[in-house]
């Protein structure tokens, strides 16, 4: 008795299932697709108009009392924000020969002196990276610098001579690598 | 009690770990510039010597004489200089007296004459033949004992690798009549220093 209820139950059940089923297909009905992507942002850094960069200083011929800039555009040209760090390499410190006039002062060929005599100023928008004679550039630097996509900064280096530094300096060289990093922030 | 500081250890250790692989896969750009500052130099030669003096001499001149002689200056330097001479030293000798100087009235015994009845020419001669010519220009003329001690106004400008000849002329010694025997066997010794400088 109880399980001829439970079954014409269950028939019932299925009937009603058909019938529900069978009223959806002829309902309206609208279906909307959506194709979900996933890609990956991009973080690109630009320092100057080529990217690798090609922008290096070069400067030749500077004199006791000289002074300049260079400048250079920085540029997150991904689609992420970055974090921008900035530090200095490999210095050069040269004294290419001696003159006749630094021979006069008592010059040798250990090492130029430009180095402790080139005054910089280092700067990202304002924010100073370095500050003082070259000798010392590599404990400049800046690290978390904010450079979000998109997002142009000028980079400048500011440069002078004394001028009472006379010819110790003559025919010497100094350099150094700047290396820009930008990673995610 | 041990056991739960070692999974602790572990724990920190796998954390490490995870943080460090986290780092490495980050994006990262890097960009580098090389940085080169010269400076330039100036240096001056004389007749292509360098720091050392050029040295000319004459003997036995006489009135009608009219010595000269060139001095090559070059900048050897990378940058343009701008010449000066920065001084000059007279030292007039009378090397003792001899008979026709005294009866021509010299009674001193310790400066020449010779700077008294010689006239000097200073020149840069810009077509290089060794005489005062149309076009040179003139630093001055004069008896010896009226030179100046420096010409800072010349500003004579001369690139890097150029050069300018720069003469000096000895002339005009014969309108002194009895005068010109004082100046016998006196020495002059005329030393130029020459300085080139970045700035005019």
């Amino acid at each position: 008795m109880i399980s001829k209820k439970i079954l014409a139950s269950l028939i019932v059940i299925g009937l009603v299932g058909l019938a529900v089923g069978w009223g959806t297909r002829s309902q309206f009905s609208d279906t909307e697709k959506s194709v979900t992507l996933f890609t990956a942002g991009s973080l690109n850094l630009k320092v100057g108009e080529s990217d690798p960069t090609s922008w290096n200083i070069v400067l030749n011929d500077l004199l006791p009392g000289c002074n300049g800039s260079v400048s250079v555009t920085i540029n997150n040209t991904g689609t992420i924000n970055g974090n921008l760090s900035i530090f200095f390499s490999d210095p050069v410190d040269e004294e290419n020969g001696l003159t006749e006039p630094e021979i006069a002062l008592g010059d040798d060929e250990t090492s130029g002196e430009l180095a402790e005599n080139l005054y910089l100023k280092i700067t990202i928008d304002g924010t100073i990276v370095y500050e003082g004679y070259a000798s010392g550039v590599l404990s400049g630097g800046i690290s978390n610098y904010p450079l979000n996509a998109g997002v142009s900064k000028t980079f400048t280096v500011e440069y002078s001579i004394d001028e009472s530094v006379g010819n110790i300096i003559q025919s010497d060289t100094v350099g150094f690598t700047i290396t820009f990093l930008l990673t995610q922030a | 009690m041990n056991r739960k500081i070692l999974a602790g250890i572990l724990a920190i250790g796998l954390v490490a770990l995870a943080v460090g692989w986290g780092t490495y896969s980050q994006f990262s750009d890097t960009e580098t510039s090389v940085t080169t500052f010269s400076a330039g130099s100036l240096d001056l030669t004389i007749n292509d010597q360098n720091g050392v003096p050029v040295t000319f001499n004459w003997s036995n001149l006489r009135p009608g004489n009219q010595p000269h002689y060139s001095l090559t200056l070059k900048n050897i330097g990378t940058i343009t200089g701008y010449l000066d001479i920065s001084s000059i030293v007279v030292v007039s000798e009378e090397n003792g007296l001899t008979e026709p100087e005294i009866e021509a009235g010299d009674n001193s015994n310790d400066t020449g004459e010779l700077d008294d009845v010689l006239n000097i020419r200073l020149w840069l001669d810009y077509d290089h033949n060794g005489w005062w010519s149309q076009g040179d220009k003139l630093i001055w003329g004069g008896l010896v004992r009226d030179l100046p001690s420096s010409f800072t106004d010349i500003n004579e400008e001369i690139p890097a690798n150029g050069g300018v000849d720069f003469v000096v002329e000895l002339y005009d010694w014969w309108q002194h009549g009895g005068v010109d025997n004082q100046a016998q066997t006196d020495t002059l010794q005329i030393t130029f220093t020459f300085l080139l400088s970045q700035n005019p």
